[in-house]
């Protein structure tokens, strides 16, 4: 980036990039697995950007967070509904896949640590599954979050809360 | 005083609060070593977390050619570039024009459709302010033709807008909608398109040929048809598509709503694809944006039922679904901006399919859009692809007809002791999916249950008991229990079992070889020093693998039991030979001989003629080497043909889809499987026509005999087991009920035969009707008969026996899920509250079962 000229360094489409090109990328690569595909979608995503020329009110890029969640993940859909019907599946769905051979004895196999939580992550409600992957395999911030599903801070907060209580009691009881 | 909520000192764990906040926060924390103490341990359980499943942050960046590219097509206000900058970023400019027209390619076909105008920057004199009403008109004309659809008008006039003043907004962004627009519409007539001819294809795939050679015809279950003669030769391999009408008012739905149609066409062709290809595809959502949960929940769906066997039967079962209409799309918006990340309209949850009825209902919707595209007529069937993704064959015969006493006093059918068809039913509703029609048969659903009879007398290996109550769905009409129980055995005699067992590739799924291994697990526990086992395997080349074995040998037995590997095709017929040698090798007089076939269906290569296979069998069964039947897995399995199996081979026929059956059906049940009573039992009811007008046999449509069969020691019937019991139910009209049963018209051109109401009476006997049971001892050739007369005491349903009224839920559950029409006022409250009544002590836990079984199924069927 340094063969921009300064004045374009600050320009609000260059400092949205600076922003949030990780969380998107990461975002992207949930969504579809793949990151070559991510940060094409997320290009993609930029360009866009740019061709809107909609600078956000007063110069604040968060506020461009919700926008860019929601076409990126567009990008991702159409991509991947035009391309390739067989999109991989992210990992963390793969690994939540419950056994299903039957028999009490392999339920009662002792799993180690990272499946079992995956697998209690998959149990959640679908909102809550979906903030604490955001948050944690993702890693984005409250804020980032409510810009990439729509829903408030507030409610970000609350499906956090109860998603992250509720694991954490089920494991507890697990460990005793 | 400020109090901290739990959900702030998570907030706090996570590092979510801003400075100031945090500041607040420090000092009421120091106040409550409670509250730090809870907010360590979050943090402490969300750092365990990020390590499990975070971790993937490093290379989450854009290349830098990327970020080049990006920064190229940054537009230059009029009066901010300087003016020797120009030349560069007239370069720039071309080539991000380039990349904006090579991105647009991939959404339209022809690039010059594409809507987005190259976007020279103005880099002339400002904006002329005089064009304001022009731009106003045409962008007024531009929404205009956006909401009628034209969207290449819309483009065209927002363009001009641009043309006037690039830097109009308004105009941009009513240009990016349209174009998401555009871009939606063509994919979804695409698919639209697509789906059509798809459906095309799959029609061919609808109906298998049936193994007699008859011609596939649509059975059709009513009155009309007169099942004569009803007996295997009869086969009608059809498509019952039993609620015809209520397809048509869903698939006009979906046409009606515009929106329906581009998801449905989207999904269904997707789920058809997926389905078809039996790969592990999750299915895209609709093209307009769909939250990021519901992406997920809906990509596991199918990756769950991808991962579990072969992808669920499709074409040849006229599924209806009562949710797809239903199903919201609330949470969908349209395009655009403002996405609704969490479109729960469907509410799915991440459980196994097996276990939640809710994703299941997701599951079963999903397939119902696609069964509601391809749902039309299907007629031809096509000869079967060996490659076909899915198998299954029923035999559907009608259902039984009233037939009139004057006409037709006696009544006769074989007993039968399969409970297949019940855990096969079971699969389907535990899977979300309405069972097909034909796979539903009433007899073994009802005979899946034991039923407490009295024991039989000294000397008889059954008891016959009769009952006759008033019929809870239609209050003209009575309904009469038959019930045979067989004696149980005090001692097990010694056993001989050879196990058959199928270890081709198709076995090698989790339901599949696994589960059979557990199976003869338990059975193999049960075993004493006195019985003998060995195991034949078949799969291309047919092998012994473990020799005639003492039962109490089970380090050896379970060993190989263990060792057995799925693959290769399948050669039914060798290895069945070779397993009747083993048997009659290590054969136990006065013992139970048997062979136990387990299966998923496949009898690929060598004798698959039928005809052979089954009169190999039966010379076998006379031999005194009997033969069961055990079903696992789905997709492929060959009810039909396992059901004659096990017929001609004097045994059983069950399906085991899980542990829990492995153990009632081997374990639990085991005598009853192995230890035949009585042979070739056959029941024939004699009705009294002064006292029944009219009878129908509910169940039991492929064991029907002709009267003759009865007294005919020739004739093959079924095989009752130690402790077995056999219900059957008829629904009867009293002569003193008003008539109902419409009358058949006389001919107009003959002159009618004085009907004939009833015939002479011989004798003034109370009974209602007569039960006779002809059965034979188990090495025997000559049966005996027994009788019972059977006086109507008429007893209301609420004076039956606990018993009686679960018998006829059952036999409720049946006619509804059969989709029958002469079930008068059943619905699924009634069927409930008479399983209720009925439930008893239900030490097993089967009749509670069959409880929540028959809420799934009043979710899948209306």
């Amino acid at each position: 980036m340094s063969s921009l000229p300064p004045n374009l360094s600050t320009h609000w489409v260059i400092a949205a990039l600076e922003r949030f090109e990780r969380p998107l990328v990461s975002f992207a690569h949930n969504l579809c697995g793949d990151w070559e595909q991510a940060r094409d979608a997320v290009q993609d995503t930029f360009l866009r950007l740019s061709k809107s020329g909609r600078p956000p009110e007063d110069g604040d890029v968060e506020k461009l967070a919700p926008w860019l969640f929601t076409t990126c993940r567009h990008r991702i859909i159409d991509w991947q509904r035009k391309n390739k019907r067989l999109a991989p599946m992210d990992t963390l769905t793969l690994e939540a896949l419950p056994e299903t051979s039957a028999g009490p004895d392999s339920a009662l196999e002792a799993k180690d640590t990272a499946s079992h939580i995956r697998e209690l992550i998959a149990n959640l409600p679908s909102q809550q599954r979906e903030v604490i992957k955001l948050k944690f395999e993702t890693g984005l911030s409250y804020k980032e979050i409510a810009a990439a599903t729509g829903v408030s801070t507030g409610t970000v907060g609350w499906l956090i809360h109860t998603a992250v209580q509720a694991l954490r009691t089920s494991w507890m009881a697990t460990q005793s | 005083m400020k109090t901290l909520s739990k959900e702030q000192l998570t907030a706090y764990a996570l590092e979510e609060l801003s400075a100031n906040e945090r500041a607040k926060f420090d000092a009421l924390l120091a106040a409550s070593p409670e509250d730090q103490e809870y907010a360590e341990e979050t943090r402490e359980f969300c750092q365990l977390l990020q390590q499990t499943i975070g971790g993937n942050a490093a290379p989450a960046a854009l290349t830098a050619e990327q970020k080049e590219a990006i920064a190229k097509t940054i537009p230059f206000a009029a009066n901010s570039a300087p003016k020797k900058r120009w030349p560069i970023y007239a370069f720039g400019t071309a080539a991000a024009a380039a990349v904006a027209v090579w991105l647009a390619m991939p959404y339209f076909s022809k690039p010059e459709s594409s809507l987005v105008a190259d976007n020279k920057p103005s880099m002339g004199p400002a904006m002329p302010p005089s064009q304001p009403v022009e731009v106003s008109i045409l962008f007024k004309r531009g929404q205009a033709y956006r909401d009628l659809g034209l969207f290449e008008e819309a483009g065209k006039s927002f363009n001009e807008i641009l043309a006037i003043d690039p830097n109009n907004i308004d105009a941009r962004r009513q240009l990016e909608e349209t174009e998401h627009e555009l871009t939606t519409y063509l994919a979804a007539t695409e698919d639209h398109t697509r789906a059509r001819a798809l459906q095309e294809v799959d029609q061919l795939w609808s109906s298998p040929v049936p193994r007699t050679g008859a011609p596939a015809t649509r059975a059709v279950s009513g009155p009309q048809t007169e099942p004569a003669g009803n007996e295997q030769g009869n086969q009608i391999a059809g498509n019952a598509d039993a609620l015809p009408v209520a397809t048509a008012p869903l698939a006009m739905k979906a046409k009606v709503d515009s929106k329906e149609v581009r998801f449905e066409g989207d999904a269904s062709v997707l789920a058809k694809h997926h389905i078809a290809s039996g790969q592990k595809a999750p299915i895209a959502p609709a093209p307009d944006s769909v939250g990021v949960g519901e992406m997920h929940a809906e990509t596991k769906l199918f990756a769950d039922v991808a991962s579990s066997a072969t992808p669920a039967p499709i074409s040849e079962y006229a599924a209806i679904d009562s949710l797809g209409g239903e199903r919201s799309l609330a949470g969908r918006s349209r395009g655009g901006v403002s996405g609704d990340g969490f479109g729960d309209g469907v509410g799915m949850r991440g459980k196994a399919p097996a276990a939640s009825l809710s994703v299941a209902q997701g599951l079963e919707s999903e397939n119902a859009r696609y069964y509601r595209v391809a749902g039309e007529s299907r007629t031809e069937p096509l000869a079967q692809q060996p490659d076909a993704p899915t198998d299954e064959s029923y035999v559907a015969p009608a259902e039984n007809p009233y037939r009139s006493v004057a006409a037709e006093p006696l009544s006769t059918f074989s007993i039968d002791v399969d409970t297949a068809s019940y855990a096969n039913v079971r699969r389907f509703l535990n899977m979300g999916q309405r069972p097909p029609a034909e796979a539903v048969r009433l007899e073994e659903l009802v005979n899946y249950f034991r039923y407490d009879y009295p024991a039989p007398a000294e000397g008889k290996p059954c008891s016959i008991t009769a009952d006759l109550v008033s019929c809870p769905w239609n209050e003209n009409h009575r309904l009469a229990r038959v019930g045979l129980k067989a004696r149980t055995d005090e001692k097990r005699p010694n056993a001989n079992l050879v196990f058959l067992l199928d270890v081709s590739g198709s076995m090698n799924e989790p339901n599949k070889l696994p589960l059979v291994k557990k199976s003869l697990h338990l059975l193999v526990d049960k075993l004493t020093e006195n019985d003998r086992v060995s195991i034949v395997v078949y799969a291309g080349a047919s092998g012994l693998v473990l020799p005639p074995t003492h039962g109490e040998n089970k380090k050896a037995i379970l060993g190989a039991i263990d060792n057995l590997q799925p693959g290769g095709s399948t050669n039914g017929a060798s290895g069945i030979t070779l397993a009747y040698e083993e048997a009659r090798k290590a054969f136990i007089k006065e013992g139970v001989n048997r062979v136990i076939l387990a299966t998923d269906g496949d009898f690929n290569v060598g004798i698959s003629d039928r005809d052979g296979l089954q009169s190999l069998i039966e010379k076998e069964a006379k031999s005194g080497v009997f033969l069961s039947v055990i079903g696992y897995g789905m997709g492929n399995l060959k009810d039909s043909t396992m059901e004659v199996l096990a017929d001609k081979g004097n045994g059983n026929y069950a399906y085991i889809d899980s542990l829990g059956e492995a153990r009632k059906v081997l374990a639990e049940e085991m005598s009853s499987t192995l230890v035949t009573v009585a042979k070739d039992v056959k029941v024939q009811i004699d009705f009294n026509p002064a006292k029944v007008r009219s009878y129908r046999l509910l169940g039991y449509e492929n064991r029907m005999l002709a009267k003759e069969d009865f007294n005919n020691d020739k004739k093959d019937a079924g095989e009752m087991g130690a402790g077995h019991t056999v219900t059957a139910l008829y629904e009867i009209i009293p002569t003193d009920a008003p008539l109902d049963v419409p009358a058949v018209d006389p001919s107009k051109y003959q002159t009618p035969v004085a009907a004939k109401e009833a015939p002479p009476v011989v004798n003034n006997l109370p009974d209602s009707m007569t039960v006779k049971v002809r059965y034979k001892a188990p090495d025997a050739d000559v049966s005996q008969l027994m009788e019972l007369p059977v006086i109507d005491q008429k007893k209301p349903m609420a004076e039956a026996s606990g018993d009686t009224k679960f018998a006829t839920a059952v036999a409720g559950y049946a006619l509804l899920l059969k989709g029958s029409n002469q079930a008068g006022n059943l619905n699924w409250a009634m069927v409930r509250e008479l399983a209720k009544a009925g439930k008893g002590a239900d030490a097993e836990g089967y009749r509670g079962e069959f409880m929540g079984l028959v809420d799934k199924a009043e979710g899948l069927v209306r």
